[in-house]
C-alpha cells in the first residue's frame, strides 16, 4: 500500500463524527488537565480509561492520545504564566517562559509555545508516517536479545541524558526495576517482595506509585514553602498585539524549532525516553548552540520555542515504538498500551499489517488534534489562565482529593491509597535529596519485561551470556549504552586527576 | 548524601530462577547507592517541610481510613481540612465551600458516572 493510499485510509477513519468529537474532547481535557499541577496526562488517561470501554477502539485511542498530547500543551501554559509546571516535561519551559511573563510579555511566550508545539508535533507525525512501517519491519527481526539490549539502552539513555546526576538516576532506575518485580513471578509462582500481603500478589500498582511519587510529592513540595500572599494573582487579560513576535524574533525562531523537533522526534522514539528528557535536551542544545548563552534563564525566546517543539514532537514519536514494537516509549504510552490490549488490539510488529485502518486513522487524528489545539488555544489563552489562577487554598485540596479518589478507584481498594501515601513521602524525600523520580517509573515498567527477555534469551542460547555480544544489533545497542556511561566517567576521572596535578 | 534505604538484602532462590534478577538488582543498587555517597550536594529542607509532610500524609491516611467506613463526604472533608492545614490557617468558609463542592463533584463523577462502590454517607 502506497503512502498516499494509507493517508487516504487514515483520513477516512479519522474524519467520522465520532472520531472528531472524541478527539476534540480528548485534547480539551488534556489541555485542562495538563495545566493543573499535580494531575497530569498519566492520571487523566488512567481515570478516563474505564469510560472508554463502550467506545470503538480506534475512537477510544484517539481520545486518549488527544489527552496525552493536549496535556503537553496545557502544562506549558502554567509553566509560563505561573512558574508551576503542569507536567514534568514543561518544567523546562518555565525557565525562560516565566521571566517573559514577569517582563510583561506572557502573550508572546504563549504564542511561541502554541506554534512551536504545533510544528514540532507535525514534523514528528511526518516522521511517523515515513518510518513507522519501516521500523516495524525491522522490529520483526528483533528477538528477545535485542529487546533486552534496547531496554538497557533506553534506561541508560534516560539516566545519562537527563539533567542532574547520572549516578542518582541510575539508582532510581534500579529502584524502579526492583519495584517492578514485586508480586508473583509468573515463571515459577514464587512470591517476591510481597511480605505476605495479599494485595501485592499482582505487584504494586503503577498508577498508585506514579500519583504518589509525582503528585503527592509535588504537593508536599509546594506546601513546604510558607505561603506567599498575592503571588499567584497577576493574570489579567492579555492583549492580542503583545502575542505576536516581531519580525526579527520570528527569524530567530526557525532554527530552535527545527532543532527541538528533531531532538524530540528522535528521543521520543526511544523506548523509555520521553518528553521530559526531550525538552531538557533541546534546551541544553539551544543554550550550547547560541551565540549569547547568557540570555537563557532571563527570557530568551529560543528557550521557550525549542523545548516546546521537542516535547510535542517526542509525544508523537513515542507512538512509534509503542505501536510498531509494542514497547512503550513513555509511561503514558504504557497505559495506552494497556488500553489497546483491553480492547483486544495487540500492538507490535503485527499491528500495522493487521490493522492499517486503526494505525493510519490514529496518525491522521494526531494531526487533526494538533490543529484543534492550535485553533482552540490561541484565543482561549485568556480564559485558560483565569481558571488556572485559582488560589492554592482551593487548588491544592482539590488536587489531593482527586489523587485520593484516583488511587482508590484503581481497584476499589484502600490499599492503593496507602501505596500512594508511602510513595508520596518517599517521593518527597527523593526530591529533597535531589534524586530524580521519573526513572523509577521507567524502571518499573521495563523491569518485568527486561527480566522476561533476559530469561528467554538465555534459554534460547542455552545459558550462554555472550549471546548479547554475538548478535549484531544487540551488540551495537549495548555498545552505545556503554559509551553513554563511560564517556562522562572518563571525563570526570580526568578532571579529578587534573585537580590533583593542579594542587600538587 | 547517601541514600541508605535501598538496602535490599533479599536473595531468595539463587539460580536462574526467580531470585536472580532481585539479587542482581539488589547488589547493583547497593553499589550505586554507595557511589552516590561520594557526590555531595546541598540538601535543602524548606521551612515548612515537616508540617507539609505531616499534614499531607495525614490527609491521605484519613482518606484511606475513612472512605469505606464513613463515606465519601467525610473522607473528602478530611482531605480538604488537612491539606489546607499544611499551609497557613484555613478559613472555615473556604474549607466548607471546597468540601461541599468536591463532595458534589465526587458523587456525580465517581459514584454516578464511574460506578465506584462507595457510599456518600455511612
Amino acid at each position: 500500500m502506497g503512502l498516499l493510499e494509507n493517508i487516504a485510509l487514515g483520513i477516512e477513519t479519522a474524519f467520522t463524527v465520532d472520531a472528531l468529537l472524541f478527539c476534540f474532547i480528548g485534547v480539551s481535557v488534556g489541555t485542562f488537565v495538563g495545566a493543573l499541577p499535580g494531575i497530569g496526562p498519566l492520571v487523566s488517561v488512567s481515570v478516563v480509561l474505564p469510560l472508554t470501554f463502550g467506545l470503538d477502539p480506534t475512537v477510544a485511542l484517539i481520545m486518549l492520545a488527544g489527552i496525552f498530547y493536549g496535556a503537553q500543551y496545557g502544562g506549558s501554559i502554567t509553566s509560563i504564566l505561573l512558574n508551576l509546571p503542569g507536567t514534568a516535561s514543561t518544567a523546562v519551559t518555565a525557565l525562560d517562559g516565566y521571566p517573559m511573563t514577569k517582563a510583561g510579555r506572557p502573550g508572546l511566550a504563549l504564542f511561541i509555545n502554541a506554534v512551536a508545539s504545533f510544528i514540532g508535533g507535525s514534523l514528528a507525525i511526518l516522521l511517523m508516517m515515513g518510518f513507522a512501517p519501516t521500523l516495524s519491519r525491522i522490529a520483526l527481526s528483533f528477538h528477545s536479545t535485542e529487546y533486552f539490549a534496547v531496554m538497557v539502552l533506553g534506561l541508560i539513555a534516560a539516566s545519562t541524558l537527563s539533567g542532574g546526576s547520572t549516578l542518582k538516576s541510575l539508582v532510581m532506575v534500579t529502584f524502579g526495576l526492583i519495584l517492578g518485580l514485586a508480586g508473583m513471578d509468573l515463571n515459577s509462582g514464587a512470591m517476591r517482595y510481597t511480605f505476605g500481603i495479599m494485595e501485592l500478589t499482582d505487584g504494586v500498582s503503577l498508577i498508585a506509585v506514579a500519583m504518589g511519587l509525582f503528585g503527592v510529592a509535588e504537593i508536599i513540595n509546594k506546601m513546604s514553602v510558607p505561603a506567599v500572599p498575592g503571588a499567584t494573582d497577576r493574570v489579567r487579560r492579555i492583549p492580542l498585539r503583545s502575542m505576536l513576535p516581531s519580525r526579527k524574533e520570528l527569524s530567530s525562531l526557525w532554527a530552535p524549532i527545527l532543532r527541538g523537533s528533531a531532538i524530540g522526534g528522535l528521543i521520543g522514539a526511544l523506548p523509555g525516553a520521553g518528553p521530559s528528557i526531550a525538552s531538557f535536551m533541546a534546551y541544553a542544545c539551544e543554550k550550547r548552540v547560541s551565540a549569547t548563552p547568557e540570555r537563557f534563564g532571563k527570557g530568551a525566546i529560543e528557550g521557550v520555542a525549542a523545548p516546546e517543539a521537542a516535547n510535542n514532537a517526542s509525544v508523537q514519536s513515542a507512538f512509534i515504538p509503542t505501536l510498531s514494537l509494542g514497547i512503550p516509549g513513555d509511561v503514558v504510552m504504557a497505559v495506552l498500551l494497556g488500553a489497546m490490549m483491553m480492547h483486544g488490539v495487540v500492538p507490535g510488529p503485527q499491528f500495522i499489517p493487521n490493522e492499517p485502518a486503526m494505525f493510519w486513522g490514529l496518525i491522521v487524528s494526531f494531526w487533526i488534534g494538533n490543529v484543534m489545539l492550535l485553533i482552540l488555544n490561541l484565543p482561549l489563552i485568556g480564559i485558560w489562565t483565569r481558571i488556572v489562577a485559582i488560589p492554592s487554598r482551593v487548588l491544592m485540596p482539590t488536587i489531593m482529593f482527586f489523587i485520593c479518589m484516583g488511587s482508590y478507584s484503581i481497584s476499589n481498594n484502600v490499599f492503593d491509597v496507602y501505596v500512594t501515601l508511602i510513595f508520596g513521602v518517599i517521593g518527597y524525600l527523593f526530591m529533597v535529596f535531589r534524586f530524580p523520580p521519573a526513572p523509577v517509573l521507567l524502571g518499573f515498567i521495563l523491569g518485568p519485561l527486561m527480566e522476561e527477555n533476559l530469561r528467554r534469551s538465555l534459554v534460547v542460547a542455552r545459558g550462554d551470556p555472550l549471546v548479547f555480544l554475538d548478535r549484531p544489533i544487540s551488540l551495537a545497542l549495548l555498545s552505545v549504552s556503554a559509551l553513554l556511561i563511560l564517556v562522562p566517567l572518563v571525563k570526570s576521572i580526568r578532571n579529578i586527576l587534573a585537580g590533583f596535578r593542579g594542587s600538587a | 548524601m547517601a541514600y541508605e534505604g535501598a538496602q535490599l538484602s533479599i536473595g531468595t532462590l539463587t539460580r536462574i530462577g526467580p531470585g536472580f534478577f532481585p539479587t542482581a538488582l539488589g547488589l547493583l543498587i547497593l553499589l550505586l547507592g554507595l557511589a552516590t555517597a561520594f557526590e555531595t550536594e546541598d540538601v535543602v529542607f524548606a521551612r515548612n517541610s515537616v508540617r507539609a509532610l505531616l499534614c499531607i500524609s495525614l490527609a491521605i491516611l484519613t482518606f484511606a481510613v475513612t472512605v469505606e467506613r464513613l463515606g465519601l463526604i467525610v473522607a473528602t472533608a478530611g482531605v480538604v481540612l488537612l491539606t489546607s492545614l499544611a499551609h497557613g490557617r484555613p478559613s472555615i468558609r473556604t474549607v466548607s465551600a471546597v468540601t461541599a463542592f468536591l463532595s458534589v463533584l465526587g458523587i456525580l463523577l465517581f459514584i454516578t458516572m464511574l460506578r465506584i462502590p462507595l457510599n456518600p454517607v455511612f
